[in-house]
């Protein structure tokens, strides 16, 4: 992902790690440089994969600059490939 | 001593004489599927307990393999049901009619090939098709192609709609076709809206609490999270507390990774 560091993308995160602590510490870890939404921050009733009907992990969601979903699953080179597809410039 | 010789000739020779007098009641379809049940949970432990030793062996065996031992025998990946199922397929053959459903519906459990499974399910669909409990083989139709093939779930499915009168056969079988639509096609589409019409009356009518709930939700996730919907605001905090929004990157392609670190 490092050759899209100029373009108009973004990563973000939902991390469903029991703690922020420990979340904290993967992302240290493993050198992450993108932003997480803690997926069910302490006194929330529903987590926000439940909103989402996730039901496995790690699942993807790509969206377009107009935030609608492109791309659900749990591929990762075929989400790259979609996010590629939506930052090439049209022709 | 002379009396209790006596006694004990006398009570082994009533003893046969006794169990002649009251014979015992032969075993109704109910207990003999209590059995055979229980039979199934012995087999499973006795599997279990092997994998529990063999990993241990192999942890031996690794050890032994660095100074040119042999290498155990792998095991089974599931218990061998194979006598227990012949015993299964017994009892529905000696309970005949609505008592032979439950020894079926075991027996499709346990099978563990294409052929087995598809043995069972034809008893089903051409021997019991207007039992009230054949819910567990409703809740299969979804996966019939993966459980026998693809040709025999067409097969089945004929067969289903041709006897016309189950409902709940009728339900799920109207979910098993109208999945693969819901799931890859956008829900503003009409192939969508037309597989989503079509399923939810035969749903309706199979009055299934699991069915309804799992078409509903599936429904749901695709009118709410399918290709080209727009995806629902996120606001949250994140992992130091700080306050963000999804719709921060709008006007930016955005790769959401539902992750966590196990």
């Amino acid at each position: 992902m490092e050759e899209l560091k100029d373009k108009p993308f973004a990563m973000v995160g939902v991390n469903s790690d029991a703690t922020p602590e420990a979340a904290r510490q993967a992302v240290a870890a493993n050198s992450l440089n993108w932003r997480s939404f803690q997926n069910k921050p302490e006194g929330q009733v529903r987590a926000i994969s439940e909103d989402w009907y996730i039901r496995g992990w790690p699942t993807i969601v790509v969206l377009d600059t107009e935030l609608k979903i492109r791309y659900r699953g749990h591929d990762g080179a075929e989400a790259t490939k979609v996010v590629k597809g939506l930052l090439e410039p049209e022709k | 001593m002379k009396r209790t010789t006596t006694w004990l000739a006398a009570a082994m020779f009533l003893l046969p004489l006794g169990a002649q007098g009251k014979p015992a009641p032969a075993e109704d379809a109910k207990t003999r599927l209590r059995n055979l049940q229980a039979e199934q949970k012995q087999i499973i432990s006795d599997w279990q307990k092997k994998a529990r030793d063999a990993a241990k062996a192999a942890e031996k065996a690794a050890e032994v393999a660095k100074k040119g031992g042999k290498p155990i025998p792998a095991l089974p990946m599931r218990p061998d049901f194979t006598e227990l199922r012949g015993k299964y397929l017994d009892a529905a053959k000696k309970y005949p009619g609505e008592s032979a459903v439950p020894f079926l519906l075991q027996a499709l459990g346990i099978g563990s090939t294409a052929e087995e499974r598809e043995e069972v399910v034809d008893l089903l669909l051409d021997e019991h098709a207007d039992s009230p409990r054949l819910h567990e083989l409703a809740e299969a139709l979804p996966y019939l192609d993966r459980m026998v093939s693809a040709a025999y779930a067409k097969r089945a499915f004929t067969k289903i709609e041709k006897h016309g009168k189950n409902v709940v056969l009728l339900g799920w079988l109207a979910f098993a076709r109208s999945e693969g639509t819901l799931r890859s096609e956008p829900a503003t589409s009409k192939a969508f809206q037309d597989a989503k019409a079509a399923a939810a009356v035969a749903i309706a009518q199979a009055e299934d609490k699991k069915l309804q709930a799992e078409f509903d939700a599936l429904v749901a996730e695709q009118e709410k999270f399918g290709l080209g919907m727009v995806a629902p605001e996120i606001s949250g905090a994140d992992l130091d507390g700080v306050a963000f929004k999804l719709s921060d990157y709008k006007g930016k392609v955005v790769f959401l990774d539902f992750w966590g670190d196990w």
